[in-house]
């Protein structure tokens, strides 16, 4: 519906009184001709009287929220972990000696399993066969440094013999 | 004539749909969806509070209180109502009955604010105009001053600070008026003095 000046001006004064002289504060599908309105001496006069108002009203500091008032909030929600998570350590405890047991038992039997079988060689007579002293004369050059021969014959190893 | 806030009506529609979503989340025991209404609501909630009662710590109990009535009890809202407006009238309405429950305060508690471009005479001048605004306001009828709250401080639409208020678009007008034109009335005395001291202040930032 349309409005004539008269009215428009009468709704300026309206939406002045109400919400200042902001037109950004002002109901949106209006704004248009209310600030075309306002543009006239007596719409102007109208503006001054509002942001008057306005500058009482910003007079008052915008609030700030404490520090830590969000965390405060999530803390009191019953049945939720706060974002820092709560640490049971009791649990960590039991958890932390039954990750130990997992990963590192099998380890230690293994550990284990060697050095039992370390000392089964040691003490049976299979290590004198198969260890170092184990080894395949493979070379026919018997000349010693001092340019004598060893005699393989005479108490030496046969080629290829394996003790 | 039509209505201001008649071209709002989209959005509220959407944030009413988006907010029964959220209130089902909820209900179902999702605290993420929780989480995610008291990142966007529990700051304008306090603020109302705040500006209510003037005192830091209540207003965080009023803001609290609100925000877990929604976890332990999701409230049903009526399809394209808006949470914001039904989380600032529990808020709203905590804080007036705090506040009546609460002696009269003498002194204004306001809000502290640094600025290190003022000089101290500015500071304090304005301080004095703050002073005296906050004590014009405290002297507002409740549902006049919460108009105001809402609608310049908080920068509500006006069909959802109506909500807030429940009542009518035009009712809420008629709030505004009154207070804008109550207050101009008790600081009559001091007023042209008032607007000199303002025009001498610094502007701070997170104002309107």
């Amino acid at each position: 519906m349309k409005m004539n000046n008269d009215e428009n001006m009468k709704r300026l004064e309206l939406v002045l009184d109400a919400y200042g002289a902001d037109p950004q504060r002002w109901p949106a599908d209006e704004r248009e001709t209310l600030v075309r309105e306002a543009k006239s001496p007596e719409g102007l006069a109208l503006m001054a009287e509002a942001a008057g108002i306005d500058a009482m009203l910003n007079a008052l500091p915008q609030p700030v929220m404490p520090a830590g008032a969000l965390e405060r909030m999530m803390a009191t929600v019953p049945g939720r972990e706060t974002s820092a998570e709560i640490v049971d350590f009791s649990k960590v405890r039991k958890s932390g000696k039954n990750q130990m047991f997992r990963e590192f038992v099998p380890a230690a039997v293994a550990v284990a399993a060697c050095l039992v079988l370390g000392v089964m060689l040691g003490t049976s007579q299979l290590a004198e066969q198969y260890l170092p002293a184990n080894m395949v004369v493979a070379s026919n050059d018997t000349t010693l440094q001092d340019g004598s021969v060893l005699d393989l014959d005479d108490g030496g190893f046969e080629d290829g013999e394996v003790l | 004539m039509k209505q201001p806030g008649q071209t709002q009506n989209r959005n509220e529609t959407e944030d009413g749909e988006c907010a029964a979503r959220l209130l089902q989340q909820i209900r179902s025991g999702d605290a993420r969806a929780f989480e995610y209404i008291v990142e966007k609501y529990f700051q304008p909630a306090w603020r109302v509070a705040v500006r209510i009662l003037r005192n830091d710590a209540e207003a965080e109990d009023v803001a609290q209180e609100v925000l877990l009535k929604i976890w332990k009890n999701p409230p049903e809202l009526k399809p394209g109502a808006s949470l914001k407006a039904w989380i600032l009238r529990v808020a709203s309405n905590g804080a007036i009955d705090q506040l009546r429950k609460k002696r009269p305060t003498t002194m204004a508690e306001l809000p502290e604010r640094v600025d290190a471009s003022a000089s101290v005479v500015d500071v304090l001048q304005a301080d004095e105009a703050a002073s005296q605004v906050q004590t014009a306001l405290d002297g507002l009828p409740e549902r006049q001053r919460l108009a105001l709250i809402l609608t310049y401080y908080e920068g509500m639409a006006n069909k959802e600070a109506a909500e807030v208020l429940d009542v009518s678009v035009d009712a809420l007008e008629s709030l505004l008026s009154r207070a804008r034109r109550g207050l101009k009335a008790t600081m009559n005395d001091v007023w042209q003095e008032l607007l000199d001291d303002l025009a001498k202040r610094p502007v701070a930032d997170g104002q309107w």
